[in-house]
């Protein structure tokens, strides 16, 4: 099963766990890139890349507006900004209204690089206590990309993994480990 | 979703009709905004769209109103706000006329937020300021001053963090039902102008806020806003971005006076 060659993954509560578990596994040298829409606090601006960096030796970083997207970087949604993708492959900041009361949104995320990335694009959902990605998971399915959500069973809260599986009904319901094993069949 | 011969025919109609050119626009962005902007506007489909605005400014003015992108909250960002109030003011406040521009300016949260550190410091009296857009209801909009009260708490906590000494943002606002707006004392120094920021030609400026506008701009676009602006700054004049805005890779002087607030200087 192939990896496709950009991750997004979108998480609010009970998922910073899960993305450490992730990233505590991954070899510095990874030839995909990965997108991370967390749901955070607006005005806490530092601390939560910083957090994630000690868990692994990939770069990861809150970008800059229209910074490029480069093969071996995580991204981390900046506090207070939609993340989108851009035509060129770069990083699309945004100001503009909450979309599902958040902001950063996943399913803006997820939408845009659905349209971008459409086949080459892995979606995955994790805990969290709304909808928020649902709609953005369905969109990589029907773009032809692959889609996971963490099993509800597992996930501390599971409404966001419900909502998504419902919506856009994808048959990959996997443990945190089975995440974790997929993402490193590419390494 | 707009497709992109729709994008196209769409945009071909703006920039002959309007001079309004949409290829300066982050595409994404601006195509989910066109998209809700006609439904808004009580669109079907797009053609009957282009059809409709071909020949009606005032649709034209409504269209441009919505993919405006409104600003978030007052103060955001508190600790350049502190910064703002604590260095930025104080270096250029020279006793005599503060000049500052706000392009582009939406809804006004950035400006009344100037406004009011400018009154605690007692520099409004010095002040003159510019505010500018293309859209005449985003215009409109900052004249009014009105603001739903349920963003006061987040604006009210971003005012303490930044270092307000008016003790509760309320003070600076008339209260009315669900909203509240902004005293009228407090929109004295402001001229209008109804310009892109390119069409806006004033020199010598003292300090240009520019925050998460640039977002919205193509990188050519963005390059060739970011030099006019740095043409109207007097020297050692300052221009605030965003905090995840760069202007480290164009190709234009500015100097670092507070990297990690984002603040510049010629």
């Amino acid at each position: 099963m192939k990896v496709n060659k950009t991750i997004v993954i979108g998480g609010s509560a009970g998922s910073f766990q899960v993305v450490t578990s992730i990233l505590t596994e991954l070899p510095e040298k990874i030839d995909f890139s990965i997108i991370l829409c967390l749901h955070r606090l607006r005005y806490v601006r530092s601390g939560f890349v910083e957090a994630l960096r000690l868990k692994t030796k990939c770069p990861i970083i809150e970008p800059f507006d229209k910074e490029p997207i480069k093969t071996g970087t995580i991204y981390l949604a900046p506090s207070n900004y939609h993340i989108l993708v851009e035509n060129d492959h770069s990083i699309s900041l945004s100001t503009e209204e909450p979309y599902n009361h958040s902001r950063p949104s996943i399913d803006l995320l997820f939408e845009s690089a659905a349209s971008i990335y459409k086949n080459d694009l892995t979606g995955i959902i994790l805990s969290g206590a709304n909808i928020d990605g649902a709609k953005g998971l369905k969109c990589i399915k029907d773009y032809g990309g692959f889609t996971i959500v963490q099993d509800p069973k597992e996930a501390q809260i599971n409404t966001m993994p419900n909502e998504a599986i419902k919506l856009s009904k994808t048959e990959n319901i996997y443990s945190i480990n089975k995440i974790i094993s997929y993402i490193q069949q590419k390494i | 979703m707009i497709d992109i011969n729709d994008f196209r025919k769409l945009s071909e109609l703006l920039k002959s009709r309007y001079s309004y050119d949409l290829n300066n626009f982050a595409f994404t962005i601006y195509r989910r905004r066109i998209y809700n902007a006609w439904n808004n506007l009580k669109f079907k489909n797009v053609d009957n769209f282009i059809q409709s605005i071909s020949d009606n400014d005032d649709l034209f003015q409504k269209f441009l109103f919505e993919i405006n992108v409104n600003e978030t909250e007052m103060f955001r960002d508190p600790d350049v706000w502190k910064n703002i109030r604590e260095s930025v003011l104080p270096k250029l406040y020279n006793s005599s006329e503060l000049n500052i521009w706000f392009p582009d300016a939406t809804s006004g949260e950035e400006l009344y937020s100037l406004i009011i550190v400018l009154v605690e410091l007692d520099y409004y009296k010095y002040s003159k300021i510019f505010v500018s857009n293309s859209s005449i209801l985003c215009l409109d909009q900052i004249k009014r001053g009105i603001f739903n009260k349920r963003t006061y708490d987040v604006n009210n906590i971003n005012y303490n963090k930044s270092g307000g000494v008016g003790n509760d943002l309320i003070n600076y606002f008339n209260v009315s039902g669900n909203t509240l707006k902004i005293n009228e004392s407090l929109k004295e120094k402001i001229s209008f102008v109804n310009q892109d920021a390119l069409g806006v030609k004033i020199n010598n400026l003292d300090l240009i806020i520019f925050r998460n506008k640039m977002l919205y701009f193509k990188n050519d676009f963005k390059r060739n806003v970011l030099s006019h602006l740095y043409s109207s700054l007097k020297d050692e004049g300052i221009i605030i971005c965003g905090l995840n805005e760069s202007i480290d890779s164009e190709s234009i002087e500015y100097k670092y006076f507070d990297k990690y607030n984002s603040i510049y200087l010629k």
